[in-house]
């Protein structure tokens, strides 16, 4: 008898909470999402700090559109794209100056600088890159590949022979009239071999 | 649109420029990121908000990034050469900063991926990479790299200049009344 009573009981504070959320217009939701967590790092590792001499003449802002595709046993090919931006900067490495490299002669100075060439081979600016399109799963390697080829893309069209020229032709510009500047009104300037 | 059509629309910018990159800082910076898949909601008025198990997801992205500290002489002009008798005093434009490149180590980045979640996606990485990079560019002050370049670009002038006949009657200074967190200019 008790028994019946308790579940009679039960029943009816059920029913009556049901009743309650209803006519008191509880809304009763349910969803499933991820909860992010905000990109958080260590500080800053230093890990060497060098002097250098690289004296810029001429930088070439590039972007390049490199994707891959991969064929799938079972259903449709998978595709990455991905856009790469770069810096590359043509100048002369001022630690490769030969010690003579500033020569009186008369009233002519000769500066004699080292070849025009790319400054840093690190151009890439990985951390800039944008996600074109993606179908499909890819992996970290595949993700290296890209950026190899993207690097390979840059340098083909910017190491280019006319851009070395304007380079090399800047070089001349800048430090004459840097010379000048100084008091040098007569100033021949050189590459090394 | 066609491949070449598009590879087309990317046109490399050139330009003239007269920069004196005079020291170089390689870092290195680990980002992290982690979700949990939440069952959340409200029954009966009762608020409910748990993880779902087998529904988190973490990554560790370690970057390696450069970061030079310069001299723009192509703002160098009269302004910045004093002669007094036989002497001559070279005031150095303020050094700058630039974050020149960074790459994704991608052989050493850690992922886990539960059981009930997709793997990251290439634009959530891209995103998380560019946190990471806004991240760096943020703590390039405290380095004080312009303070560096400056002292870099005198011993690297100086014994070039002194192959002149001014010899050492040559001396080269610096704006006094520089500020690090203002003369830093982390571009790109």
């Amino acid at each position: 008898m008790a028994r019946l009573f308790l579940t009679v009981a039960t029943l009816v504070t059920l029913v009556a909470m049901f009743v309650f959320a209803i006519t008191k217009g509880t809304r009763n939701e349910v969803s499933i999402a991820p909860d992010s967590e905000a990109v958080a790092g260590d500080s800053l590792q230093i890990q060497s700090i060098h002097d250098i001499g690289e004296w810029e003449f001429l930088t070439l802002s590039d972007e390049e559109l490199v994707d891959t595709t991969a064929s799938r046993l079972l259903g449709s090919d998978r595709q990455l794209t991905r856009i790469y931006y770069g810096t590359l900067r043509l100048g002369v490495d001022m630690g490769k100056l030969s010690p003579g490299a500033l020569r009186l002669t008369g009233d002519t100075l000769h500066v004699t600088l080292p070849p025009v060439g790319l400054l840093d081979d690190d151009f890439i600016d990985e951390t800039r890159t944008k996600s074109f399109h993606e179908k499909g799963s890819w992996d970290e390697a595949s993700r290296s590949a890209l950026y190899q080829r993207a690097k390979r893309q840059m340098r083909s069209r910017c190491l280019t022979a006319r851009n070395m020229e304007i380079a090399r032709q800047n070089a001349i510009d800048e430090v004459s009239q840097l010379f000048h500047t100084l008091g040098y009104n007569y100033v021949k300037v050189e590459f090394q071999p | 649109m066609n491949r070449e059509a598009k590879v087309d629309k990317l046109v490399s910018t050139v330009k003239k420029c007269s920069r004196l990159y005079t020291t170089e800082y390689k870092i290195h910076k680990i980002i992290t990121h982690e979700d949990e898949l939440k069952l959340k909601g409200s029954i009966l008025g009762f608020d409910y908000d748990f993880d779902l198990p087998a529904g988190s997801r973490s990554i560790a992205i370690p970057i390696d990034a450069t970061v030079k500290g310069y001299i723009d002489f192509g703002s160098f002009s009269d302004a910045n050469v004093t002669f007094d008798g036989e002497r001559v005093e070279i005031t150095l434009p303020d050094p700058k900063v630039e974050l020149t490149s960074t790459r994704v180590n991608h052989e050493e980045v850690q992922r886990y991926v539960a059981l009930l979640r997709s793997d990251f996606s290439d634009a959530e990485l891209t995103r998380y990479e560019k946190e990471g990079r806004a991240s760096i560019l943020q703590s390039v002050p405290s380095l004080k790299i312009a303070e560096r370049s400056r002292q870099s670009a005198s011993r690297l002038l100086l014994p070039l200049l002194r192959q002149l006949d001014l010899g050492d009657n040559i001396t080269i200074t610096f704006r006094k009344d520089f500020d690090e967190r203002s003369l830093s200019n982390p571009t790109n």
